[in-house]
């Protein structure tokens, strides 16, 4: 039974973490558009001969 | 790039056929020339250079291709047509953007011009073009840009003017409201998420006392999990059911306030089986007897939510929209300076405009967006009201004339008093117009919210009953049948039912093209029995083509070579319907000569003859000799309602044609369906009406339902009468003189490319052209009432058997953990499964 004691402070502790990362993850607008980053990832990331432009 | 781009093009190989280098479209007889690149116009041109110069053309190119799109280029925007005031003003930039930790300045911004992925790649390489800009973003959903950017580097009216050659228009928006609603969104998913996990865990713990824990002799271990299970749901109850509690709490003190049993929303009988599940188990765990309900609670509390963001999502996209209209409004306005004296070089200061008030006097500069309503003060120039009501000719405004805000001063500097500004305005107005019906939920979610009162009420009762019933075995035994009843009875299917099968709907309709302003549309769409059709640019294209002709084919042929000279909608029609025109006329080239334009018709000499294309009554009086065939059929088309032409060469009538706006092919059909369906159509237009009775006659539909010389005031007197006969009326229309129609209809829908007033008045904005799209939403609002219909039997049915059961005493925390998350399952899984909308679909 002494396990519980080491156990359930460690489950806690990783559903705290589970539950931050999730708030994260919201917070920074991970969910507020769920179609263009599927648009975005069809693009090769080859390099175009960008110019830049310093205004 | 490749080295075959890089040669020097061969001037000699372009034909008019020639596509060109940025549209695609044949570059038509006056090409422009680059060095490497022809193109069909200046627009085109620019668009190219701007890729070019960015090193961007490859790749935008090969995306677009990709796609599959080419006939829908982007077209350039002018540096003129941009509304830059105030853009990079301390005050703007203050008010409407936020500066973020690392001194960067962030803001969301609406974008017009967005059409395909290709964009969105142009767009967002940015950053490395643009020196000061950290990051672009774009939702393509919503047609929005997330822009990170360092003001000190990079302004806003920078990035503006870096846009525009592309073809994207930047419209600054208010943040407030979009970053609000995004919380709101946030804050609920969040508690969606949390609440989900909480309920897995519940449900773990609840396994193992179902497969028999409770049963044996490891007390110990079921008490722990008792109590493991009680923290979880109390969490649960405390970040997700909190939702519920609060709405219920506010409506259980509206409804007392009044004193009535109607205002009780559906949220109280479901935070009532929810609470009353939850202590109950608490006290269960506490005193170690009795059954717990912690497994049934936290999923239906997750599940509940789970719907709620569902619908809060399709709200939020709509009122997104709405909030794109408002961006047609300047945020910052010049305002005089101490008092207004009427001299046209008074000194000003750049303010909020919507912290003008009225009386005070702004400046407003040739090119730029009216901010406010109000009444020229000094100046005079020319407006265009474009945006409001969809009339393109701008007006000529003196002092004492009224503008409004969205309208566009063309031509000179004005000083204009403010009459009213935001929301006070009428653009303002129109859009919390829109807003308004976005929150009117339909009529039967209502109705279903009203049942709230009844249903605690009907619940009590039962309870009170199986209390009794059950007495005889000690009050216990008893007690324990009243939870599970009241528990099993928790209306979650109910209240999930209708607004889950709505915000689906709705969701789904949007992607289609297919805007519904409010989910109640549904609902009336579903009954409409009575469609008032407008005629130009609805039941047509909006554009002549022609129709019929019967004569001489080199004739004709050589009448469009000379009919390509002109701009007029029949010289549209002429070169649509030959398209070796451009090719012939490079034959013809040096044959043409003296070509003249009248009012009636177009003449001159072509191939060593004269030729005469125009009007009959024109055309015949230059005639001597006329085929009697020819005339006859001149005569048929007469009585067609279209326009008929005679075509005569040296002067004998050759040929004889019929120019029209057709009708979109599947408007036979469609009206045929709606006929047979015991709809009522009707047809009205601003045309003469032998035009509108011969089209009606064709469409089958009887003359008396044919109206023509409407005016916008008649077209809304006519919906109006039909309403007072008790009919439901369903409008179509796109134009300015449709708006008021449209909104005195039971639904109006503004069909793709109508004015921005007959949108913001229709219940319903389809963007695609054409009936197509009105007749799948008929279809689709069908199935979506059904599955509306379907959900409701469905859950008053699943409660109806679970009271009985549990006053039975039937029913125990397996019973429950089983059939309450199930019928929930079930519901959602209807409104999900539900075939609507569909894109394709053979109609």
């Amino acid at each position: 039974m002494n396990i519980l004691m080491v156990m359930v402070p460690i489950a806690i502790l990783l559903a705290a973490g589970a539950v931050y990362a999730f708030t994260w993850a919201i917070r920074s607008g991970q969910y507020e558009d769920t179609e263009t980053p599927a648009i975005r990832m069809l693009w090769d990331d080859e390099e175009t001969n960008i110019k830049k432009k310093t205004s | 790039m490749s080295l075959l781009d890089e040669m020097p093009l061969d001037r000699t190989s372009v034909s008019a056929q020639t596509a060109c280098d940025h549209c695609g479209q044949p570059v038509g007889n006056y090409p422009i020339f680059s060095n490497t690149a022809v193109f069909c116009c200046a627009g085109c041109e620019i668009v190219y250079d701007a890729l070019h110069v960015s090193g961007l053309e490859a790749t935008y190119y090969k995306l677009r291709e990709a796609e599959g799109i080419n006939n829908k280029p982007i077209v350039a925007i002018s540096e003129k047509e941009l509304d830059l005031i105030g853009l990079d003003s301390p005050q703007y930039v203050e008010r409407h953007t936020i500066l973020r930790a690392d001194g960067n300045r962030e803001a969301l911004l609406f974008l017009d011009g967005l059409h395909c992925t290709a964009c969105v790649w142009l767009i967002e390489q940015m950053p490395k073009l643009l020196v000061g800009v950290q990051e672009a973003r774009v939702d393509y959903v919503r047609n929005q840009l997330r822009l990170v950017w360092d003001n000190q580097l990079v302004q806003l009216s920078q990035v503006a003017k870096w846009l525009a050659p592309f073809g994207y228009k930047l419209q600054p928006a208010r943040q407030s409201n979009l970053k609000e609603r995004s919380q709101d969104e946030q804050r609920l998913l969040i508690r969606l998420g949390i609440s989900w996990a909480l309920a897995g865990n519940v449900m773990l713990l609840a396994l193992a006392f179902y497969s028999g824990l409770d049963m044996s002799n490891q007390t110990e271990l079921t008490i722990a999990g008792r109590w493991m299970s009680l923290v979880l749901a109390t969490l649960s109850l405390g970040i997700g059911g909190i939702v519920f509690f609060q709405k219920a709490l506010q409506s259980l003190r509206m409804a007392w306030k009044i004193r009535s049993l109607n205002r009780l929303h559906m949220d109280v009988p479901i935070s009532f089986g929810i609470l009353i599940g939850y202590f109950y188990s608490f006290w269960a765990t506490i005193t170690h007897k009795g059954d717990v309900w912690f497994d049934s609670i936290t999923v239906l509390t997750a599940a509940l939510l789970t719907a709620r963001w569902l619908h809060l999502k399709s709200t939020r996209l709509a009122m997104d929209a709405s909030d794109q209209l408002l961006t047609l409004v300047p945020t910052m306005a010049r305002k005089i300076s101490g008092k207004w004296n009427g001299d046209m070089n008074q000194p000003f200061e750049l303010v909020s405009s919507e912290l003008l008030n009225p009386g005070e006097v702004v400046v407003v500069y040739a090119g730029e967006v009216f901010a406010v309503d109000g009444i020229i003060a000094a100046g005079e120039t020319k407006v265009n009201n474009s945006v409001i009501t969809g009339e393109s000719v701008p007006i000529s405004c003196a002092v004492g004339d009224r503008v409004q805000a969205g309208a566009t001063n063309m031509t000179g500097v004005v000083h204009v008093a403010v009459q009213a500004t935001g929301e006070q305005t009428r653009i303002g107005k129109l859009v919390a117009w829109v807003r308004e019906g976005s929150e009117k939920p339909a009529e039967v979610v209502q109705w279903v919210d009203r049942f709230g009162g009844w249903f605690v009420l009907i619940v009590l009762v039962l309870a009170v009953f199986t209390g009794i019933l059950w007495w005889d075995t000690g009050s216990e035994q008893a007690m324990s049948h009243v939870v599970a009843l009241l528990v099993v009875t928790c209306p979650c299917a109910l209240g999930m039912a209708t607004p889950l099968a709505l915000a689906i709907g709705s969701g789904r309709a949007a992607r289609a093209g297919i805007y519904l302003k409010q989910t109640s549309v549904f609902d009336t769409l579903d009954v409409a029995d009575t469609i008032v059709l407008d005629k130009t640019g609805t039941l047509t294209a909006g554009r002549m083509k022609l129709i019929d002709w019967e004569g001489d084919l080199t004739a004709m042929q050589q009448a469009a070579v000379l009919e390509s000279q002109s701009i007029h909608p029949i010289a549209q029609a002429f070169l649509a319907a030959f398209p070796e025109t451009e090719a012939l006329k490079r034959q013809l080239r040096h044959t043409i000569k003296g070509v003249e334009t009248h009012p009636f018709g177009i003449k001159g000499e072509i191939n060593q003859s004269i030729l005469m294309i125009g009007r009959p009554d024109w055309v015949l009086q230059d005639i001597i000799d006329a085929d009697p065939f020819l005339l006859e059929i001149l005569e048929n088309y007469a009585h067609t309602g279209d326009t008929p032409l005679a075509i005569a060469c040296d002067h004998r009538l050759v040929a004889v044609a019929r120019a029209g706006d057709e009708v979109r092919k599947e408007a036979f059909e469609m009206i045929q369906q709606w006929q047979h369906q015991q709809k009522e159509v009707y047809i009205l237009s601003g045309d003469h009406p032998e035009v509108v009775i011969q089209l009606g006659k064709a469409l089958l539909i009887s003359e008396d339902h044919l109206l023509g010389h409407q005016t916008p005031e008649m077209k809304q007197l006519f919906v109006e009468n039909l309403k007072a006969l008790g009919r439901k009326v369903l409008m179509l229309g796109d134009g300015v003189n449709d708006a008021a129609a449209l909104r005195a209809a039971d639904i109006g829908i503004a069909v793709q490319g109508s004015s921005t007033a007959s949108m913001v008045s229709a219940d319903v904005f389809v963007t695609s052209a054409g009936l197509v799209p009105v007749q799948n939403m008929l279809i689709s609002s069908r199935k979506v009432t059904y599955v509306v219909k379907r959900n409701l039997t469905f859950s008053l049915l699943y409660n109806l058997i679970m009271a009985l059961a549990a006053i039975l005493g039937w029913v125990n925390p397996l019973v429950a953990a089983v059939a309450m998350p199930l019928s929930s399952l079930v519901v959602i899984g209807s409104s999900v499964l539900q075939r609507t909308f569909i894109k394709d679909s053979n109609l």
